[in-house]
């Protein structure tokens, strides 16, 4: 049997996710107006409106909390929208989102835009010097075993892989890859070879997780291989399109939360004698101010942590310090339609393809414009593999001025003269996930877990590399913080 | 442990007063800027920096006070700042694979560029707040 103020919280949480759900006052019985008079929401700050930091924000607006958030850039969305750059407007950073991502998907449900958010899936194809093959991220053995060049002995051994694949789907959350930390021993390469032996072990990395792993920028060797293998399970891990666009769901959370753009945090100071942080930060026209809030989540990129949280705790440092990104480096040389093919072309090759060039060469495309490429004027588009990029980053040249000659081996009719503009696509891409970061990940989700406190991390950082872990971890924190509240 | 009925927290965030209405410390200043024109710009001229940053619309465009400043705010002292953080290559992956997709650009905190870039944040941030605050 309920009591009075069972009764009321009962109220009061209804009322809340009335609130939240935009429900109109007049519905909120008198009683429960009273006590929202006399009792201030507890306040919540969020650093970052990336899809974590808004996901965190939108669970502690439904949990009940005065939420603000604050963005250095002038856009919402992080790394999970459109945005125009020069004359291109498209993603800018994540190209499609992932059908397992549960709680993105849910939150879309929620938000009433899940068939915005939902899309065709859709299969990259690779070529490897024997043929041409789709790849994707999740992982078939009979499918792997149809590979153009794949030897006899491999396709026999492939099999020995599916026990690993079934017991980890049964156990691990490819969006919080925390729950998969007792497996973080090895890396992909280490594992494949372990398992499969040396030859067909190599075999199996160079045409299928090579190429994956080579998608995210994160080498084989070094990689954790918890970092692929929870999506290797999954039958499900299609990438989809959108049909809104990549950044449905940022736009959405953004225009339902108080998002602050243009105010960048400077840094956040240790807590003090009543456990709450205080926030210094700098106002849209440059004002230093600070703030002290309850509660702040730090949803910002992983790299930035130590520059921001003053007085990590060690188990927080060992995170941060670790915490890397891989480097994208894309060029849209941009053409006049007299200079662009008829229709569109490209191709897309293994990182230990026989052919030097193709080698270099994550994937190229040039297109005509015009509807077959989404609207855009004329460009040809340039990935430099994973593997070359170092070479690029040590020789110091612009990137367009190193891609060039091997955009022009595979469409000649690109010269210097020809080309009208530059799209300088190079940008930190994902975490890096080298053995042993995960077990870092659920160090720090360990701590914070325990009990109550004013500080709290949320991102990629803390749940693996790719928007979905993003809104899983900005979800379970915000949701976490209700409970240690209540 | 005894759970808390809900009712009571909001009377507790009362009691301490919280609020996110803000205390302001100041804002930039015609000194940073013409700092920045003067002597910033030049140097990361020097470097090569704009033939990344100020064509091809990656961000941030460092030739615009206004872009980098919000780089360089991140931090909490002249040293311990996004911007140098770039710049010198701290915490790369490995020698070989830099944490700046453009490579390194000072050889210590302490040398140039770095070091006119400190300058800057000392005027801009150094009066009032720092890592001592």
């Amino acid at each position: 049997m309920s009591n009075r103020s069972d009764r009321i919280n009962e109220g009061r949480r209804a009322c809340l996710a009335s609130l939240a759900a935009g429900a109109c006052l007049s519905a909120t019985p008198r009683v429960l107006l009273a006590v929202e008079q006399i009792a201030p929401k507890p306040t919540a700050l969020v650093i970052g409106a990336g899809i974590a930091g808004l996901s965190a924000a939108w669970e502690l607006r439904k949990a009940g909390f005065d939420v603000t958030v604050f963005e250095k850039e002038d856009f919402t969305g992080g790394r999970m929208r459109e945005g125009w750059m020069g004359p291109l407007y498209q993603f800018t950073h994540a190209v499609g989102v992932l059908e397992a991502n549960r709680e993105m998907f849910d939150l879309a449900d929620e938000l009433g835009i899940r068939d915005e958010l939902e899309g065709e899936p859709f299969a990259d194809t690779i070529e490897n010097g024997h043929g041409t093959y789709p790849y994707t991220l999740d992982f078939h053995p009979e499918r792997v075993a149809r590979i153009p060049g794949m030897s006899a002995e491999t396709r026999r051994r492939l099999p020995s892989l599916q026990a690993d694949l079934d017991r980890i789907r049964e156990a691990v959350d490819p969006c919080l890859l925390h729950t998969g930390a007792a497996w973080d021993d090895e890396s992909l390469g280490a594992y494949y070879e372990r398992v499969l032996g040396r030859e067909a072990g190599r075999e199996v990395i160079r045409y299928w997780v090579q190429p994956v792993c080579s998608a995210a920028g994160w080498p084989v060797y070094e990689t954790s291989k918890m970092a692929l293998l929870p999506w290797f399970s999954r039958q499900e891990a299609r990438f989809v399109y959108p049909r809104g666009g990549i950044g449905v769901l940022t736009r959405k959370l953004g225009s339902l939360l108080p998002v602050h753009n243009n105010t960048t945090v400077r840094y956040v100071t240790p807590p003090g004698s009543d456990g709450r942080h205080t926030v210094h930060y700098l106002t849209p026209t440059f004002e230093r101010r600070s703030v002290t809030p309850d509660i702040v989540v730090c949803a910002v990129e992983g790299k930035y942590l130590d520059k921001i949280v003053q007085d990590l705790t060690p188990k927080q440092r060992a995170l941060a310090e670790n915490t890397f990104f891989s480097k994208e480096a894309i060029v849209c040389y941009m053409l006049d339609e007299a200079d662009a093919p008829a229709e569109l072309i490209g191709g897309s090759y293994i990182p230990t393809h026989p052919d030097p060039v193709k080698a270099k060469t994550s994937y190229w495309f040039v297109t005509p414009g015009g509807t077959e490429s989404g609207g855009h004027p004329p460009h040809a588009r340039y990935a430099l593999s994973r593997q070359e990029t170092p070479a690029w980053q040590r020789s110091g040249r612009p990137i367009e001025e190193y891609c060039l000659p091997m955009m022009s081996r595979f469409y000649p009719r690109l010269t210097r003269e020809r080309i009208r503009d530059i799209v300088n696509y190079t940008c930190d891409d994902l975490i890096y996930m080298p053995v042993g970061y995960i077990r870092r990940i659920a160090d720090v989700l360990q701590e914070q877990e325990r009990e109550r406190r004013g500080l709290y991390f949320a991102g990629e950082y803390v749940s693996g590399g790719h928007t979905g872990a993003a809104c899983a971890s900005g979800r379970t924190v915000g949701r976490m913080i209700a409970a240690h509240w209540s | 442990m005894v759970k808390r009925p809900i009712d009571l927290v909001p009377v507790l965030v009362l009691a301490v007063g919280v609020s996110i209405a803000a205390a302001s410390s100041g804002e930039p200043t015609r000194e940073g800027r013409d700092f920045f024109l003067k002597n910033v710009v030049p140097e990361l001229a020097k470097n090569g920096c704009p033939a990344c940053h100020s064509v091809g619309y990656l961000r941030p465009d460092v030739l615009r006070y206004e872009e980098l400043l919000r780089r360089l705010a991140i931090g909490d002292s002249a040293e311990n700042n996004v911007v140098i953080y770039k710049l010198a290559d701290i915490r790369s992956f490995t020698p070989d694979r830099p944490n700046h997709p453009g490579g390194k650009r000072c050889e210590t905190v302490d040398a140039e560029p770095c070091a006119t870039l400190q300058a800057w944040w000392r005027i801009e941030f150094g009066d009032t707040e720092g890592s001592g605050e």
